[in-house]
């Protein structure tokens, strides 16, 4: 590979093309979207490239879609903004954008780039924690003193591995939504986004810049009932991370909640972080 | 309704940002057949094509504001948008179990339609024609992995297992391929102006 001349960091050559034919995995393309923020030179290779890349989309024969679909997106449009919308033909089921894309709304783009981030960091752990659990086990074999506390040792990694997967899966997972989680009213720096499964069963919650405490207790709220779905810890850069094995699917709830763990007896400490449920959509 | 006949891509995505619908109208009357056409193209399947032209325009929408220009033009971002979302959709059906057997792309598929045409028919048919022959420059497999991965959305690391290929040796191809048609289509450009 090249080299940046200004960061010292190697141009991905080798990736340029493919990334603009979409032919990436996830990984490859926040590595290669992460350079183009600090690079002009693979910006302007990939303007070129994605123009080619435009041209081969335009190449195909060409199909008109429905006169309906118009306005059907119209519809739709006008639903998101809230408006009342003019009886028509209903419309079609929308799905949520781009996962973990390129192409990313203002507030998802930093977000996505962290699920990325995030999800290489986790495919990178997996292999170094598969690594510590087989030599953990070697040496459980040949230290049979040593047995008992290196097979509690494997267990909680292979927990942990197992874990890890999972969350690999659900952010791999076309399919998953994510939901972005914001402090009320604007206020703070916190943020948080909740990667949630197709079902609505299992989702992955992700905080960042949180204030220090004890620990984030996570309420699923819907009318007149509120269901504690246990406690988030986050390390001293505020950073935190948990997966919700969910009672009933997420959709059926209105508004998930982070509030700092009470003690017994303390009121009910402020809201951190909170995220509408209803600004999702089932996919199913 | 506003004439946007006159305003450019980028001035209608600014527009979206401010919520104005008809500058979406506009753009979806400018691109809403290209967009479709690649997805029934790639898709097959009319009422799928149509679901994710509605993802697209709804998306350009949401996001016009993280449109980057340093990144291609307009056009170049909403095609990319198409195709990043029509890939998702060959991707995860991919995972699911094959309800037919996958079609082997034809080259030929690509030829200009006959008939009357407009003269919007007939730039395309000529730009269709750009784009064969251009691929029809290549070597057969460089030509191969811009089909899989573009027209089929096949991963560089499915294409290398789909060929028995080391996976450089892909990634080589497709570099070569990307190179080699902007070289051929920048010519063709400069020919025509």
């Amino acid at each position: 590979m090249a080299q940046n001349n200004l960061s010292n960091e190697p141009h991905p050559d080798d990736l340029l093309g493919s990334y603009a034919l979409d032919a990436l995995d996830h990984v490859e393309e926040a590595q290669v979207e992460a350079h183009l923020d600090g690079c002009l030179l693979c910006r302007q290779t990939v303007s070129r490239l994605l123009q080619v890349a435009t041209q081969l989309g335009q190449s195909v024969s060409p199909s008109t879609p429905s006169p309906q679909l118009q306005s059907r997106i119209m519809e739709a449009v006008r639903r998101e903004r809230g408006q009342s919308v003019p009886s028509a033909a209903p419309a079609h089921s929308i799905r949520s954008g781009f996962g973990f894309g390129r192409r990313i709304s203002r507030v998802l783009v930093p977000v996505a780039g962290v699920l990325l981030l995030i999800l290489g960091l986790s495919l990178v752990y997996n292999v170094s924690l598969t690594r510590q659990v087989e030599r953990l086990e070697m040496e459980s074999v040949s230290v049979s003193a040593r047995l008992f506390n290196f097979s509690t040792e494997n267990a909680q990694l292979l927990d942990a591995l197992r874990q890890q997967e999972v969350s690999s899966y659900l952010m791999a997972n076309p399919a998953s939504q994510p939901m972005l989680l914001e402090s009320p009213q604007g206020a703070g720096d916190s943020q948080g986004v909740l990667l949630v499964s197709d079902d609505g069963r299992h989702a992955i919650l992700m905080v960042a810049g949180m204030p220090p405490g004890p620990g984030y207790q996570v309420w699923l709220l819907r009318s007149g009932e509120k269901i504690p779905m246990g406690q988030v810890e986050v390390d001293s850069t505020g950073w935190g991370a948990k997966n919700l094995y969910l009672p009933e699917p997420l959709f059926r709830f209105d508004k998930v909640e982070l509030r700092p763990t009470a003690a017994d007896g303390d009121s009910e400490p402020s809201k951190i972080l909170e995220g509408k449920i209803s600004s999702m959509r089932r996919s199913k | 309704m506003a004439d946007f006949s006159e305003v450019p891509d980028h001035q209608l995505l600014q527009q979206i940002t401010q919520e104005q619908e008809s500058a979406l109208e506009a753009l979806y009357t400018r691109y809403a057949t290209s967009v479709f056409s690649l997805a029934m193209f790639m898709l097959r399947q009319p009422p799928l094509a149509e679901e994710v032209t509605q993802d697209v325009f709804l998306n350009i929408w949401r996001k016009a504001a993280t449109f980057k220009a340093d990144r291609g033009e307009p056009k170049a971002w909403i095609m990319s948008i198409a195709h990043h979302r029509i890939v998702d959709v060959i991707r995860s059906r991919r995972r699911a179990p094959p309800i037919t057997e996958p079609r082997e792309f034809d080259l030929l598929e690509l030829l200009p339609s006959s008939g009357a045409s407009t003269e919007e028919q007939v730039e395309r048919n000529l730009d269709r024609e750009r784009i064969v022959k251009a691929l029809s420059n290549l070597p057969e497999a460089q030509q191969q992995v811009v089909i899989l991965a573009y027209f089929e959305g096949y991963s560089q690391s499915e294409m290398a297992e789909k060929l028995q290929q080391p996976l450089g040796t892909v990634k080589t191809r497709v570099r070569l391929a990307m190179q080699k048609l902007r070289t051929i289509l920048e010519d063709y450009g400069t020919e025509q102006s």
